[in-house]
């Protein structure tokens, strides 16, 4: 069972990602917050195996939550789930610690794969960030 | 110097000449003892002075022309050499460089040939007021018009810079939410085809149009977004960019937070219905208010007092930013307002159907607006 937590500022989102994990038989969303003080809080009490985390937030925003997370626990997962995948969101991510960078538009059977990818230990990429990557690497 | 330019300026060309003939007819009547032919040729000149004093280069010519005649046939050619002087000044001011020096060598060479009775000295002497002093206050007033014209040029394409500036960060916000609310439609739509038991056909092909429209959106929007993304990187709180309108008491608290830490003592009086606002107003705001302080730190200075009311009305939305100027002590002149922030700020309210109110206010600046609360 993996165990995740799910940080979005919008409840649509957050509901929407739990429907999703709910129907699956080896997910479980543990935990559920708003901002980016909440998730770090959360991420502490709650030891999730994934943290499905989005960037833009009030307050604490992901990418400072991420680095915090990883911070107190560097064994911990978090994998973006972001609305924009330009620079300016996708290195700072990145250099903050999260494992993979997946866009909101993804479709659900991605989402999915990039869940227990991430959890797995692997780095799950949307196909539009990975062209983005390789374009600047090459 | 703008006195200089002012009291040259074109519009008071016909008020020059009225007083310059006033003072001729004074000069005939107390001083002179004019004869037949000097009233006529200072009518003739007077008349044309009026006539021509949005022609300076004609107005000179016919008025060297009558300095010619008077200093050849009158006694006293005051009149006439002193209507010549003076349009020589407003053609070197308003006309093109090459009728002043025309105008001016005209003159000097009547001046010259016409006075036999005077030493060389005298006559050179003589040229002075008729001819050098002209040229000179002349060249001077042109070269102030200029540099003042100049000067308002580059304000006025300041201004517009910014505001083509604040235009663009304004049009990336607003995509920026829209492609937000589109994002979480997308995945709900997408999550809900992928979960939902028992859909039929037609339904399925519902969510599968919506959300490959919906992809289609985003990806736009994301494209529009990444073209308007200011050059000079992005703003220090870009993560707010987006924000739900339950959370913006908070955000309005980071923004006071962050004035008082910048010196200021700030009194701030939020409706707690700001929640209610829909996020383009409610980020519009917080905009406004952000800026609105950062005008205060930098013109008023530490320790400025400073009052910040956001009304949630049924129709409308007050907001208002008011401060003391701060303390005199910590003196300096107050640097005028009316920087890029202000333009800025008008663009903003602008967009959303207000109007920004900007001015003193005591012995501080008052910024409010009344924004409609719905688009109009």
């Amino acid at each position: 069972m993996i165990r995740v937590l799910m940080v979005d500022d919008q409840q649509l989102i957050r509901a929407g990602l739990r429907m999703l994990c709910d129907a699956q038989p080896d997910l479980e969303v543990v935990g559920e917050a708003g901002d980016g003080r909440e998730a770090v809080t959360l991420a502490e009490r709650l030891v999730p195996d994934l943290i499905v985390m989005d960037l833009r937030m009030p307050g604490l925003d992901g990418i400072t939550a991420t680095g915090r997370i990883l911070a107190a626990r560097p064994a911990a997962r978090v994998l973006v789930l972001t609305t924009f995948g330009d620079d300016d969101h996708l290195y700072p991510a990145l250099t903050a610690g999260a494992c993979g960078f997946l866009l909101k538009d993804a479709s659900p059977e991605e989402l999915l794969d990039g869940i227990r990818r991430a959890a797995a230990g692997e780095s799950p990429f949307s196909p539009e960030v990975l062209r983005r990557l390789v374009h600047r690497a090459v | 110097m703008g006195w200089l330019t002012l009291l040259f300026a074109r519009r008071g060309a016909l008020v020059r000449m009225v007083l310059l003939d006033l003072s001729g007819v004074g000069y005939l009547i107390f001083v002179a003892a004019p004869g037949a032919w000097q009233w006529t040729l200072a009518g003739i000149a007077f008349a044309a002075a009026l006539v021509l004093h949005r022609r300076p280069a004609i107005n000179l010519a016919v008025q060297a022309v009558l300095f010619a005649v008077a200093t050849a046939w009158l006694d006293d050619p005051t009149i006439n050499a002193v209507g010549a002087g003076w349009v020589l000044l407003e053609a070197t001011v308003r006309s093109a460089p090459p009728v002043r020096w025309w105008g001016a060598g005209a003159l000097a060479v009547v001046q010259l040939a016409g006075g036999p009775g005077d030493s060389l000295r005298g006559q050179l002497y003589s040229l002075v007021p008729l001819v050098g002093l002209p040229l000179l206050v002349g060249a001077l007033v042109r070269a102030t018009g200029e540099r003042t014209a100049e000067e308002q040029r580059r304000r006025e394409a300041e201004a517009r810079e910014a505001r083509i500036a604040e235009r663009g960060a304004v049009a990336r916000e607003l995509h920026d939410v829209v492609a937000h609310q589109v994002a979480s439609m997308v995945l709900r739509v997408g999550v809900a085809r992928h979960v939902l038991p028992g859909l039929t056909p037609p339904v399925q092909e519902v969510f599968d149009d919506v959300h490959a429209t919906g992809t289609t959106a985003l990806a736009d929007l994301r494209r529009l977004v990444e073209v308007l993304r200011a050059p000079d990187g992005v703003r220090d709180d870009a993560a707010l960019t987006v924000i739900e309108p339950a959370a913006l008491p908070a955000a309005f608290d980071g923004a006071v937070e962050t004035a008082r830490r910048a010196g200021l003592v700030v009194d701030a009086d939020i409706a707690p219905e700001v929640r209610e606002l829909d996020a383009v107003r409610g980020l519009a705001l917080l905009r406004l208010t952000q800026e609105a302080l950062t005008n205060v730190a930098k013109h008023a200075g530490v320790g400025a007092k400073v009052h910040l009311l956001v009304a949630v009305g049924p129709e409308t939305v007050t907001w208002e930013v008011t401060d003391d100027g701060g303390a005199p002590a910590m003196g300096g002149p107050v640097v005028q307002g009316g920087g890029h922030g202000l333009t800025g700020m008008r663009e903003r309210v602008a967009v959303l159907g207000g109007e920004l109110e900007a001015g003193r206010h005591g012995t501080g600046w008052r910024v409010r607006t009344v924004l409609p609360r719905a688009a109009a």
